[in-house]
């Protein structure tokens, strides 16, 4: 469904102010393939390119080299019409709910945003639009009486809740799972994780899942790549990378990883 | 075993002012820790974690916060009778600190080393050994031991070449680097007790692994009494000995690690571990901890748990749940902790 074929992305340092500096390479020949219907984990530490890997998938930026292709089409050679439509088949839950949600809009104007900027594709008036809000929702374990709420009243979990229904909105096929439940505490995390697991059975997605903590990925995926320095070291089935990692460097985050084993 | 705790913390009750009422965000909380001993406090948002180490280095500002009762015994004396004057004497030396987030608790614009020679002169202040310097001696003479110590103890805690790296200034180092510093200043004054609130939250796990090997490796050299905040199990099972769970303000579980994980018993500290993605677990498989957290301006009545607890009674919501000690210093307070370690 979504394949990246050796995308590469430098950032140049500006040294003056029109003197190129030297270039960083954020991400090198990165390729990857996401099936439709699997969770595929993307797990990585900090500055690893992680987060410059979605902002590539969701065309924020261009790659420097590589095509990325989505349900086998070029993202690069698409016009902007097309590239607008292939949006709304996209959608992304970012990390902090308590950032991600504009305060001063209510439940039901965020929820029901992406189906106003892709109007066109939906085709849903108001009304419709407003029950379609209410039904996802209740899709997120939400109440109808929520929808005229504001985003302080709700706990992070809830918040996350909303921000999974906004990414619903426009029907995507697959979602791009940014550190979801890392803000979360983890009984809420465990709520989060089964509520995405249930929306994939239900929905058919295609789950593009980033994160830093391993024993979500493990739980949560089906596939994984791990990603250090730009570079994918290593990927695979979950329970391969996780049993018998071949790469050095996985072995040395999995041993890191702190285990609720007790030794002795 | 004789040796009187180093810290003990009875009975203590804090509420907060705020515009809805008066919210009581510490319930009675007990603790007692030694030295050489790690404790884990482990807890959800909101439970208090951060409140009770704050209360030890007495760094809660208060109004709005009061503390309704209960003591805090460091060395003998309690510290909620003492002026701000002689904590300032304790803080830095006896008592150290280290904050979740290394980038914002180093000054950027100062070198780091400077950072570390103020602390350590501020120590040298109340205790010239430390310095290792003679009474008496000039300003100058205190700041070359000054800086010669915070040189010795970047070299400790890993910082390669600390002679130079001293000279650097706190965007020069990465993360793990700048918590690294953290520690030195904490470890400077010597301190007996060392309160860390999540010093590995903001790191990845492969610096997170180095910096509390650091943090044990420490506790032994200097026979500290740790307080080590997390909300992260998985630390607590790696770096600690031992482990008080938290839950709305009060203490729920505590022993050793290896008593409460290896057995844990009141039902939160169960749901809590249940809701770990643990190797084996099944997608779909994770039990999450259904409802909220209480809100603390009206607890419930008795247990703060009932409302959630997969086994309350009707005597749950009566009065606060007993502290059963279930052996070998492992306290539930549960009413129903036998039948929650039978289920």
């Amino acid at each position: 469904m979504l394949e990246l074929e050796r995308v590469s992305k430098e950032f140049s340092a500006r040294r003056g102010l029109l003197r190129p500096g030297p270039s960083f390479k954020a991400l090198s020949e990165v390729s990857l393939q996401v099936a439709r219907g699997e969770s595929f984990g993307v797990v990585g530490e900090s500055g690893s390119g992680k987060t410059t890997l979605t902002r590539i998938v969701l065309r924020l930026e261009k790659p420097s080299s590589g095509r990325i292709l989505f349900e086998g089409e070029d993202m690069a050679r698409l016009s902007p019409i097309a590239m607008r439509r292939l949006r709304a088949r996209i959608q992304i839950v970012f990390q902090d709910p308590y950032a991600s949600l504009n305060p001063r809009m209510s439940v039901h104007d965020i929820v029901t945003e992406p189906m106003l900027i892709h109007k066109t594709a939906l085709g849903l008036d108001r009304r419709g639009r407003s029950e379609r809000a209410a039904e996802l929702l209740a899709l997120v374990g939400l109440a109808e009486q929520h929808l005229h709420r504001y985003p302080h009243e709700f706990s992070g979990g809830q918040r996350q809740r909303i921000g999974i229904a906004r990414a619903l909105a426009t029907n995507p096929a697959m979602l791009l799972l940014d550190e979801p439940t890392s803000a979360l505490d983890v009984s809420v995390q465990a709520q989060v994780l089964n509520l995405l697991h249930r929306l994939q059975q239900q929905l058919g997605l295609t789950y593009l899942f980033i994160s830093h903590d391993l024993s979500v990925i493990r739980y949560a995926c089906d596939r994984v790549a791990v990603i250090s320095q730009g570079r994918i070291v290593e990927s695979g089935p979950c329970h391969q990378i996780f049993d018998a990692p071949s790469d050095p460097y996985t072995r040395m985050l999995l041993a890191a990883m702190p285990a609720m084993v007790l030794s002795g | 075993m004789t040796e009187p705790p180093l810290l003990e913390i009875r009975d203590l009750n804090l509420s907060m002012t705020s515009f809805d009422g008066a919210a009581h965000v510490l319930a009675g909380v007990n603790l007692s820790v030694r030295r050489n001993e790690i404790w884990g406090l482990v807890g959800e948002t909101g439970c208090g974690k951060s409140l009770t180490g704050l209360s030890v280095s007495r760094l809660v500002p208060s109004p709005p916060a009061r503390y309704l009762g209960g003591e805090i015994r460091f060395d003998g004396r309690d510290l909620l009778g003492l002026e701000e004057v002689q904590m300032r004497s304790l803080r830095g030396r006896r008592i150290g600190m280290i904050f979740q987030d290394p980038t914002t608790n180093l000054n950027p614009v100062f070198r780091v080393g400077e950072q570390l020679v103020d602390v350590a002169l501020n120590a040298g202040l109340h205790s010239p050994e430390i310095l290792g310097v003679v009474p008496g001696a000039s300003g100058r003479e205190r700041r070359v031991a000054a800086r010669k110590l915070a040189i010795e103890m970047l070299g400790k805690v890993g910082i390669a070449d600390p002679t130079t790296r001293i000279d650097a200034y706190p965007h020069e180092f990465s993360g793990g680097m700048r918590q690294r510093v953290l520690i030195a200043m904490a470890l400077i004054g010597r301190p007996d007790l060392l309160i860390a609130d999540e010093p590995t939250t903001a790191l990845d796990v492969s610096v997170q692994r180095q910096i509390l090997a650091l943090i044990t490796a420490m506790v032994q050299e200097y026979c500290m009494g740790v307080i080590l905040i997390t909300h992260n199990l998985g630390v607590v099972a790696q770096a600690c000995s031992h482990v008080a769970v938290m839950y709305a303000g009060h203490v729920v579980e505590s022993g050793t690690v290896r008593a409460v994980l290896g057995r844990p018993t009141h039902p939160y500290t169960r749901a809590l571990m249940a809701a770990i993605p643990a190797p084996g677990v099944a997608r779909g498989g994770l039990v999450g901890l259904a409802g909220q957290v209480p809100n603390l301006i009206a607890p419930p009545p008795g247990c703060r748990f009932a409302p959630r607890c997969p086994i309350a009674a009707d005597a749950c919501l009566a009065g606060p749940p007993p502290a059963i000690e279930m052996g070998q210093g492992h306290v539930v307070a549960c009413l129903k902790a036998d039948q929650a370690r039978a289920a």
